[in-house]
């Protein structure tokens, strides 16, 4: 993953290697450590991604699970933050992943309106600001995972493409829709 | 604020992008789901506490590993042979030893690891059942080969059960040959 340069973390979380070691050769207690250790980030990822707290907590189970069996294979060319990261995000783009390619290939036409009053509505905060969780979770789903994984967790288009298997011109396009949806409700 | 990725991006929006979260802890403990899961899925042995694999446990824990790693071997071969459209062009050749002694097993890691990516790739095109077949092989093989690393990792000199863990790694590695082969003759 690419951090991103404006909600990068400063400083990745500590990967204990003695845990990471133990949990690779079986140990519960380490992997248990782990999982303490990046639950936090792997569940505001999955909340942004699912716009759903239920769903999101389904996606850490699963992704935990699945980060599980497959710890013998990482080898430490990333951290392991990281690469429970991109591991996460691949868990939900292949749940189901029919339906997520179409989420993401669904663009409505020029001038279409199909989410500008839900983002706006109900996500202002106290002050007025934005509430940006709560109208990013109101995007449609190709429009949320596409602004998720670029604007906030620093995902190339090529990158989003790639894992989602959708075309790079499809990301693009949006990226560009969820921006607008949140400008508008900016600007209410 | 301003960012070179995305030059078009309301300044508004970038300030509340950078005051997200970067954790968000769930509203709940999900660790004994997780717990609960790995246990009854059987994903691996997951160890309530400490692993601790005695020298009388041993030879049965490998045996249970090998006898998996054989039975998978087995099996997914034939569903291999009998769902692939064109058995003929299937390779089938052994997978023949990329190292020796300490840096085998690495050799054999990095290979299943790019095997790995290419199946993944080429399985989103199969269907969900296909898939769950391969993903379930797969995730027995790999919790084969976490026992009996588990087993190295505490017995780092045993030549027995290093070259145990290096046919297993082999037996993966055959097995995501054949997979990418017929992932490939459905892509077709």
């Amino acid at each position: 993953m690419r951090a991103s340069p404006v909600n990068r973390p400063a400083v990745e979380p500590f990967d204990a290697p003695s845990d990471l070691r133990a949990a690779q050769a079986g140990d519960g207690d380490a992997f248990a450590r782990l999982y303490r250790a990046n639950v936090g980030r792997i569940h505001a990822l999955a909340l942004r991604l699912t716009g759903d707290p239920r769903a999101a907590e389904e996606l850490v189970q699963d992704a935990f699970v699945r980060a599980w069996r497959k710890l013998a294979s990482f080898r430490g060319e990333s951290t392991l933050a990281t690469w429970l990261h991109r591991l996460t995000v691949n868990v939900f783009l292949l749940d189901d992943r029919g339906a997520r390619r179409r989420a993401l290939r669904e663009l409505p036409a020029d001038g279409a309106s199909d989410a500008i009053a839900t983002v706006g509505t109900g996500a202002l905060g106290p002050e007025g600001r934005i509430d940006l969780e709560r109208a990013v979770a109101r995007l449609p789903e190709g429009a949320r995972v596409a602004f998720v994984l670029h604007d906030i967790h620093g995902y190339t288009h090529d990158e989003i493409a790639a894992m989602a298997g959708v075309a790079t011109g499809t990301i693009r396009a949006q990226l560009h829709r969820a921006r607008r949806r949140l400008q508008e409700a900016l600007d209410r | 604020m301003t960012d070179p990725r995305m030059p078009d991006a309301d300044p508004r929006l970038l300030e509340h992008i950078a005051r997200l979260p970067e954790e968000i802890p769930p509203a709940r403990d999900l660790w004994p789901a997780i717990h609960a899961r790995l246990e009854a899925e059987r994903v691996a042995p997951f160890p309530a506490a400490t692993t601790s694999v005695t020298r009388r446990q041993l030879p049965w824990a490998l045996l249970a590993a090998a006898a998996v790693v054989l039975i998978v071997g087995t099996a997914t071969a034939t569903w291999l042979l009998l769902g692939t459209r064109q058995p003929a062009v299937m390779t089938a050749q052994r997978t023949p030893a990329p190292g020796q002694a300490e840096d085998g097993i690495a050799s054999y890691e990095r290979s299943a690891e790019e095997l790995s990516l290419a199946l993944a790739r080429r399985s989103a095109r199969l269907d969900a059942s296909t898939r769950a077949v391969l993903e379930h092989s797969l995730s027995t093989i790999d919790a084969a080969i976490l026992e009996a690393r588990a087993a190295l990792a505490k017995n780092p000199s045993n030549v027995g059960i290093r070259s145990f863990v290096e046919a297993a790694f082999r037996q993966k590695i055959d097995f995501l040959r054949r997979a990418n082969d017929v992932a490939s003759h459905w892509e077709t």
